[in-house]
């Protein structure tokens, strides 16, 4: 069994009870940029970097309020994490490399609340989570 | 009136003269061009006359690493050991361990972390002079031209209201709207290979316009500024010097004026070089200085030359009256040439200078608009006091009479003429080759329009008494009939 994991920020308050954001990026430094924007601004974060700890998040954790999937580098088995978080009524914004109308239908289909074209800017981005969650707890 | 702003030097010495002094404190710069043009070389001699100045002056390195530049600093001299570095070149590490990102653009990203240092080190080292090399790295910190324009402004301004002197290097055109920022603009380029350098803007000064030469040297830049004549002046005696010999003297109605040109035109080995030493060699029993540059002959034939007509001129260089220079070819610019000249002027006190020859000085320098440069050095002389003796060469050696080749009739206050002449000796009736010597124009004085002949003896020019069978002297070779 792979020992990775989705890594905990902020200390004691353990992951399955404050709201969270899954960002999912194949990119360790995508993922790293995103997460630090997301804490500084005062939310909790869960990175993966693979499909697999992808799903073990959603359904293991109980505390995520939102993801964020960089569907970069990613096959088609991306969508089966979006029908996940679709079934679990959680809410998702899909990024993508370029225009891709096909990955577009694909996301809203899976019922994504956005699709965004890299690069974001990050009045973009925290504008879209802070629709989707209300500003951090 | 307002005391005139006491001008910063740039610590490179012909750059403060084209900008009347140097650059403005508290004020931005742009130093512009391609690559390698010097850009870096400019921002080292701005900073290291900086830490002599104890201005404690600051290198921020967007391009090359630090451990880069100060190595290209130390093989050209600079001590940059006063000198702060703030190193913002990228690191290896962000190509090694692949860290790029695209999640963002790299304005979003680089700006905030790249400005934080700035503003810490110029905080805690308050430098006085601060060059970054290069500006045109910020723009791809922007998001867009505005925002760069914007980052620019409030850096330049972040940087006066601490009372720091700045220069920007900036690769070229691309950063058009610099040149709206900044308070002067100074522009390397080499067209046809010849380094030169403009100042294009320079606001709150006088400075130079136009092209001047530079060149990169082991020693670093040096700039050579455009002669600008009228900018040059003595007072000085308009007296006449004499030749020492005195029919050359009465030809010339007392002999040649201080300040003046005087073009010495004829053939090849008709004399021209001799008639110009005759008046050297009396210049040095008065005591003054004389220089010929010569263009195509070497030294060592021009003394056994001097030698073989009664010219004693290893004693007159010896004695510091005579300084016989043979200026390579293709070495100089006439920028530098003409630094030349004027040191032999203004330190050493040249009273007569000759330029052999004219087409030589053209051939002999390198760069375009010569015959403009060869006018304005010799103006220069002339303003300075000093007799101007310019060699020309006329081809062909016999038949139609030619003043000049070059076009430079017009220099000219005087034009002595020298020809070869066909003359049938009295004694034996053979056909021999003479030479004959007048004077065509005296802007000055009057002179004698006769045509004389002369002799180059062992003793020097003997021009012989006025010969009323000589015919045939403009319109073909000159003959001698007897009548």
């Amino acid at each position: 069994m792979r020992a990775s994991a989705a890594r905990e920020r902020e200390g004691d308050v353990p992951m399955n009870e404050a709201p969270a954001i899954m960002v999912l990026d194949r990119n360790a430094r995508n993922l790293e940029l995103v997460e630090d924007l997301l804490r500084r601004a005062g939310y909790r974060t869960a990175g993966v970097s693979d499909l697999e700890d992808a799903q073990r998040l959603i359904v293991e954790e109980t505390g995520i309020a939102m993801a964020l999937l960089d569907i970069g580098g990613f096959d088609s088995s991306v969508w089966q994490v979006c029908a996940a978080l679709h079934d679990k009524g959680i809410p998702f914004l899909v990024v993508s490399p370029g225009r891709n109308e096909a990955a577009e239908r694909q996301g809203y289909a899976r019922g994504a609340r956005g699709f965004l074209i890299k690069p974001l800017t990050v009045k973009q981005l925290l504008g879209l989570v802070r629709s989707l969650l209300g500003t951090s707890a | 009136m307002d005391k005139q702003p006491k001008h910063m030097s740039t610590g490179i010495a012909g750059l403060d003269e084209i900008l009347d002094g140097g650059l403005i404190p508290g004020r931005s710069y742009v130093v512009r061009g391609g690559p390698g043009t010097g850009k870096t070389t400019v921002g080292l001699h701005f900073l290291a006359a900086g830490a002599a100045a104890g201005e404690s002056p600051l290198f921020i390195a967007l391009k090359e690493r630090e451990a880069e530049v100060r190595a290209n600093a130390e093989t050209m001299g600079f001590d940059l050991k006063n000198i702060a570095f703030l190193d913002l070149s990228p690191a290896p590490e962000f190509f090694a361990q692949a860290k790029s990102y695209d999640i963002f653009a790299p304005s979003e990203v680089e700006l905030e972390p790249t400005t934080k240092r700035i503003v810490e080190q110029i905080e805690s080292q308050k430098p006085r002079r601060v060059f970054v090399d290069s500006i045109s790295q910020f723009r791809y910190l922007a998001a867009d031209a505005y925002q760069f324009r914007t980052q620019v402004l409030s850096f330049l301004r972040f940087l006066i209201v601490r009372e720091a002197t700045v220069m920007l290097a900036s690769e070229g055109m691309a950063d058009e709207d610099l040149q709206f920022m900044a308070d002067g603009i100074i522009e390397l380029s080499s067209p046809l290979d010849e380094r030169s350098i403009r100042v294009v803007k320079f606001r709150g000064s006088d400075h130079r316009g136009g092209l001047h030469s530079m060149r990169i040297t082991s020693a670093g830049m040096q700039v050579y500024p455009r002669l600008v004549p009228a900018e040059h002046r003595v007072e000085f005696v308009l007296e006449t010097i004499s030749s020492g010999v005195p029919e050359l003297d009465e030809l010339l109605h007392g002999g040649l004026e201080r300040g003046t040109v005087a073009i010495i035109t004829g053939p090849t080995g008709v004399g021209k070089t001799t008639v110009g030493l005759q008046f050297m060699k009396e210049a040095a029993g008065r005591g003054e200085r004389s220089v010929v540059y010569s263009f195509e002959e070497d030294v060592q034939v021009t003394l056994a030359h001097c030698e073989g007509v009664g010219i004693a001129a290893r004693e007159m260089v010896e004695r510091g009256s005579l300084s016989l220079v043979k200026v390579e070819p293709l070495r100089f610019t006439p920028d530098e040439f003409a630094l030349l000249v004027r040191e032999e002027v203004e330190a050493k006190a040249a009273r007569i200078i000759m330029l052999d020859s004219a087409s030589g000085y053209r051939l002999s320098l390198r760069g375009g608009d010569i015959v403009a440069h060869m006018h304005a050095l010799a103006k220069y002389m002339a303003n300075m006091g000093v007799t101007v003796l310019l060699i020309n060469d006329v081809e062909p050696v016999t038949g139609e009479f030619r003043v000049t080749d070059v076009g430079i009739s017009y220099l000219a206050d005087t034009v002595l003429f020298l020809r070869y002449m066909e003359r049938r000796s009295k004694e034996t009736g053979v056909l021999e080759l003479g030479r004959a010597i007048g004077v065509l124009k005296k802007r000055l004085s009057d002179f004698d329009s006769i045509l004389h002949e002369f002799e180059i003896t062992r003793e020097g020019i003997k021009v012989l008494p006025p010969n009323p069978g000589l015919t045939a002297i403009l319109s073909g070779t000159p003959t001698y009939t007897e009548d």
